[in-house]
């Protein structure tokens, strides 16, 4: 597969903060990633740099032309006073290869309130003008923001059902979130951003896979205490914990003499994983 | 070229049906001149050369308003926002960030002297043949470039929230020691002296001396040039300072 998107280095510093230290990742064709990352983490610094609105301290970047990227962003600030037919017909006028907007607004079900102005719409209905634009240029690599921030279930699902018939139509798509669950619906690359640094780049699956972290949830009338315990969740007497290494936590307990009922032990959840990860990563990176 | 223009022409077109969906807008820079005009110009218009003079002075008021506005709270409440930085990713010429609200302010602004000149002609003893057209417009284009800078520069130092205030603390000031409200002469002492210094008052007399037919004195020309100078300058110091802030 070819690479549509490659980022080598990028180090950004605001001040004294460093927003990025040293990422580097591609994209090929076709691929649908995801970046993921709690706020402040770099996406969206990263995000920036990579659409033109912000310039490395290091490191390069190399994106397709402004024709062939369509970007929906999280703030949604239209001008007010423009009605949805008339932004959708504003941004068709930059793209020589455009759809038609009566597609779009077939697509994106805009017809309600296609002659409203944008200042009246609620934020549902900006986010789906949003992303009618951002489709409008037959992009080929198409970067979202926090895509289904405002948006019911309904539209949720409409708008991933149309982004994977523009993945499989050949499309890339980057997109930064913080829904974990959504990404495990769509997503065939995770990467991972904290502090500034890639802490994983790689299938989803493999998340889980290979760092084979479980919960064990579990009864008891006092708190569990081990170094083995990544995170503990405790109500009443009622304890989830967290741990990559359960055997070596259960053997720790019992030499506690630490009493415990109803242990069941199953994988971690896709945020579980996720919250293993940064702490290990971050021990692991100077 | 073609997708250049095709490109110009949406944007100053959907830039100018948003200006004039906004009621209070439209009013404030098409009405307001023209009725000062006829509350505090039309009462002292008795002769010919008093209704030209003083035609032309609202004229110079009307331009000064609309550009100041237009540029310095357009560019104010633009700059930063979430549009602005969608537009800079779209494949978008730099300069059509701009050329759209200068197109659209000389529209308003030529508006807004028309329904001055309008309301002299219907209350006034000046008529459509007493007017030297482009004595009187060539002048008035010259101080809408000049004013156009100025609500620049103050857009790029103004926040969203700051620059009305901001934009009237110069605007009235400005129009009324630059003598577009009363003749030079009647302004209080102290404000003649520095009335002869300020850029209105050079705007104005190249204004008077086109309607009026009499010859530009180079004094005025090149002290209006002077200050575009320095607004032009000041403008790109500040928005140089605001792109190095907003895309580091």
């Amino acid at each position: 597969m070819s690479e549509i998107l490659k980022l080598q280095n990028l180090q950004k510093t605001y001040g004294t903060f460093d927003a990025l230290k040293n990422v580097s990742f591609t994209i090929n064709k076709g691929e649908i990633v995801a970046l993921l990352g709690p706020n402040g983490a770099g996406k969206s610094t990263t995000m920036k740099i990579l659409l033109g609105l912000r310039h490395a301290d290091h490191g390069t970047v190399a994106v397709p032309a402004k024709e062939k990227i369509g970007y929906a962003g999280q703030d949604l600030s239209f001008p007010q006073h423009l009605k949805t037919v008339e932004v959708l017909k504003l941004v068709k006028a930059h793209f020589d290869n455009s759809t038609s907007v009566e597609e779009m607004v077939r697509r994106f079900e805009l017809q309600g309130f296609l002659h409203r102005q944008l200042g009246g719409l609620s934020g549902g209905e900006k986010r789906r003008v949003s992303l009618a634009c951002a489709l409008m240029g037959n992009p080929e690599l198409l970067v979202l923001d926090e895509p289904t921030t405002g948006l019911d279930v309904e539209a949720r699902m409409g708008l991933w059902k149309e982004m994977s018939a523009f993945a499989s139509e050949g499309g890339t798509i980057l997109v930064a979130t913080h829904d974990l669950n959504e990404v495990s619906q769509i997503a065939d690359r995770v990467i991972i951003i904290d502090q500034g640094q890639v802490l994983f780049d790689g299938p989803l699956e493999e998340i889980k896979k290979d760092l084979d972290v479980k919960t064990l949830r579990f009864k008891s009338k006092r708190t569990p205490v081990s170094t083995y315990i990544e995170e503990l969740n405790s109500r009443e007497d009622i304890h989830h914990v967290l741990t990559a290494e359960p055997e070596n936590l259960l053997k720790d307990l019992f030499t506690q003499d630490f009493e415990l009922e109803n242990l069941e032990v199953t994988s971690a959840t896709l945020e579980e994983a996720f919250i293993h990860l940064r702490r290990t990563q971050h021990e692991k990176i100077p | 070229m073609k997708r250049y223009l095709k490109l110009l022409r949406t944007h100053t077109y959907y830039q100018l049906i948003e200006l004039l969906r906004q009621p209070m807008y439209v009013l404030s820079t098409l009405v307001f001149p023209a009725m000062f005009f006829w509350f505090f110009g039309v009462p002292n218009a008795t002769t010919l050369s008093a209704a030209k003079l003083l035609t032309a002075s609202f004229s110079c008021f009307a331009i000064l308003g609309v550009v100041l506005f237009q540029f310095a709270i357009g560019i104010a409440q633009d700059k930063g926002t979430p549009w602005s930085h969608y537009l800079r990713i779209l494949p978008l010429p730099g300069s059509l960030s701009l050329l759209p609200r200068v197109l659209n302010s000389l529209l308003m602004s030529f508006a807004a002297v028309a329904c001055v000149v309008l309301v002299s002609l219907a209350t006034t003893v000046l008529t459509v043949g007493e007017i030297p057209w482009v004595g009187f417009i060539m002048p008035l284009l010259c101080g809408a470039v000049v004013f156009s800078l100025l609500g620049s520069a103050l857009g790029y130092a103004s926040s969203g929230k700051a620059v009305i205030p901001a934009a009237n603390l110069i605007y009235l000031p400005l129009s009324f020691a630059g003598g577009l409200w009363l003749p030079p002469s009647a302004l209080p002492k102290a404000v003649q002296t520095i009335s002869e210094y300020l850029p209105t008052r050079f705007f104005g007399e190249l204004v008077w001396a086109g309607i009026l037919n009499q010859e530009i004195k180079a004094s005025h020309s090149v002290g209006l040039a002077v200050y575009g100078v320095i607004f032009l300058i000041t403008t790109w110091v500040l928005f140089k300072k605001f792109q190095g802030q907003e895309f580091r």
